[in-house]
């Protein structure tokens, strides 16, 4: 029965599971089995062996390894997507570094510029330029969209083309929301869900739509809509163990609490976002974090600890060549001077800011941080150049064709400041009436209560 | 997509070349590692057809790769296991027959991706496999005509064209090579 007398030959025991009427000694293998547990446990593997053997998945993958056609199609699929980049890139290097030689080039009229490694890099190169020149980005973006819905459906294999797409359209929804253009923000979001949702697998991209949207809501301080959105994103990036897109949804959702009053809860999200940027060496993501943290830190009073983390958030956005966030970073420090009674230092820091942002044509921005500079000058009674910067603001909002209660703020802070009456409280109160006004444009401004 | 290998100007056309084929060959093991569990999710948790469930494991690997990266090894396995969960339900919408969707049940990522019952087995089918793709191309047909196709000794042998006494010693031969390769491949993964 066995070489190993003690045991049923392993063959013998094989044969046994496949048919027991195909031994021989039948009733001796089934007495032994009985009575051997060791025995009993090979017969239980070889059983499930051959379960295995008539399972037609063990085939299939026993297919796989030997003809290798699923792997060889996505290795065709790796050396195509790795090719078109390598030419994208060699094809737009001359070009895409300055708007003027871009449009010049006009390469949605061209071609060979149609495919998926120029849509990919003109994306790229969409988002680099978002914080720099958000024209430019909007010119690149509406350019990759142009060509990714020229490109043909079946472009790439599984409706692949449609990731592109809108991959494409949300970089243009960024562009868009960069330079304040939010009902083309809106309807570039629609079309990347249209694209997206023609995938085999769209849910995590229709998330990311939803965090783009949170981040226009969040823009247009729709709070209540922003938080539900970035929510609604972050919960499905946390079920696909997206981390990082994770916190990139709840660091918005923080920043929405944040603007909503709830500063505890949102500091606590900050922290563990630049905790995790720290940790996965992620710049970016942790100057954000970094200037959030000093944001919340100051908005607390606690001015120790927001002039450190805007410190770490300056040099990480100088670093990264991000000018529009240097800019912001430095008005942020000034306010921490202000807010702890340095007006010296605050006056001294923000004219620069103020002609940094007119030239980046943030006039709006330029606008707010005006009024921080005439709060600095009312605490040095330097009445005169409070003056002169109410007429900057008046010019400004006759400008921008905010004639009704903005202009007549504007007027309020410059005969207050001629009046020499005008104080710290006042400034605060036209600079809220402003903040309100965004949200409610038929707002009536009245003087503070004397 | 990873940033192409070419960004850097330093770099020669052969590593550029060298980095584009490791990059494919990646790609192909990425696929033998995980499409398994994921067209057994398929088939198992949502009923989906074997040769749908294929073609829908392929088309969830192309959209992995034609997305930015951005989830970390450690999580890729519950990733495309709610991707393929997706592609599942999708593919049932598609097809307008919800009601077969909601039979089988939502997609745990967790436990699918980890100890869920959807795996069991699924080691074991692998070492067969990997037997299988092994063993020579005759003893594969024998097998695969006898065990998994059911047919009875003869109809073996005239597809094999050869006697059935012969086919019966082939056999023999045949699982002694299999339990052999087996042996080893177990041997090696302890």
């Amino acid at each position: 029965m066995s070489g190993d007398r003690s045991h049923i030959a392993e063959e013998v025991l094989s044969a046994y599971v496949d048919d027991p009427e195909s031994v021989e000694d039948r009733a001796g293998v089934e007495e032994h089995l009985a009575s051997c547990a060791t025995c009993r446990a090979t017969a239980d593997d070889l059983r499930a062996v051959m379960a295995a053997i008539r399972d037609e998945e063990t085939w299939w993958i026993a297919g796989e390894m030997i003809n290798g056609n699923g792997q060889r199609a996505l290795r065709e699929l790796v050396e195509r997507l790795e090719t078109e980049d390598a030419q994208a890139e060699r094809m737009l290097e001359p070009i895409v570094e300055s708007q003027y030689l871009f449009t010049k080039a006009n390469i949605t009229r061209r071609r060979r510029f149609h495919t998926g490694g120029v849509v990919r890099r003109l994306c790229e190169r969409a988002w680099e330029e978002c914080q720099r020149e958000p024209r430019f980005a909007s010119v690149l973006a509406e350019t990759a969209a142009a060509i990714a819905e020229a490109l043909p459906d079946d472009y790439y294999p599984a409706a692949a083309v449609n990731e592109l797409r809108g991959r494409a359209w949300k970089e243009y929804s960024t562009a868009c929301r960069y330079r304040g253009d939010f009902p083309g923000g809106f309807d570039a979001l629609v079309r990347a869900e249209r694209a997206y949702r023609r995938l085999i697998d769209p849910d995590v991209h229709l998330a990311a739509v939803e965090l783009a949207r949170a981040a226009m809501l969040f823009e247009q301080q729709r709070y209540d809509e922003a938080l539900r959105c970035a929510r609604k994103a972050a919960d499905v990036f946390a079920e696909r163990r997206d981390l990082k897109r994770y916190f990139d949804a709840r660091e918005w959702e923080a920043m929405i609490l944040h603007r909503l009053g709830d500063i505890a809860a949102a500091r606590a999200t900050y922290h563990a976002a630049y905790d995790m940027a720290d940790g996965a060496d992620d710049l970016e993501m942790k100057a954000r974090a970094a200037n959030n943290l000093g944001l919340a830190y100051l908005d607390n009073g606690d001015l120790g600890s927001a002039i450190k983390y805007l410190r770490v958030a300056l040099q990480i956005y100088e670093g990264l060549g991000q000018t529009t966030m240097v800019v912001h970073v430095r008005w942020w420090i000034a306010n921490v001077s202000l807010a702890g009674g340095n007006a010296v230092d605050a006056a001294q820091r923000l004219p620069s800011i103020i002609n940094e942002l007119e030239a980046g044509g943030r006039a709006s921005g330029a606008a707010r941080a005006r009024l921080d500079l005439a709060e600095a000058l009312v605490q040095l009674g330097r009445f005169d150049e409070v003056h002169a910067i109410a007429s900057a603001l008046v010019t400004y909002f006759r400008n921008a064709k905010m004639i009704t209660g903005a202009l007549t703020a504007a007027a309020y802070l410059k005969e207050a400041a001629m009046n020499r009456s005008l104080t710290v409280e006042g400034v605060r109160h036209v600079r809220k009436y402003l903040g309100d006004l965004e949200q409610t444009a038929d707002l009536l401004f009245l003087p503070p209560p004397q | 997509m990873q940033n192409p290998a070419v960004r850097g100007s330093d770099k020669t056309m052969s590593e550029t070349r060298a980095a584009t084929v490791a990059a494919a060959a990646a790609a192909g093991q990425l696929y033998l590692d995980y499409a398994p569990l994921l067209r057994r999710v398929a088939v198992r948790k949502f009923n989906v057809p074997p040769a749908e469930a294929e073609a829908l494991v392929h088309d969830v690997f192309i959209n992995y790769l034609v997305t930015p990266r951005r989830v970390t090894d450690r999580h890729l396995r519950a990733y495309l296991v709610a991707s393929i969960c997706n592609a599942s339900r999708n593919y049932w919408r598609s097809r307008h027959a919800e009601a077969r969707v909601f039979a089988a049940g939502a997609c745990d990522v967790s436990s699918a991706a980890s100890h869920d019952e959807v795996l069991e087995g699924l080691a074991r089918n692998l070492t067969v496999a990997s037997t299988l793709a092994k063993l020579g191309a005759r003893c594969r047909e024998l097998l695969n005509r006898y065990y998994l196709r059911g047919e009875a000794t003869p109809a073996v042998a005239a597809a094999m064209k050869t006697t059935a006494s012969n086919v019966n010693y082939l056999m023999h031969v045949c699982r002694k090579r299999a339990r052999a390769i087996y042996e080893q491949i177990t041997r090696v993964g302890e």
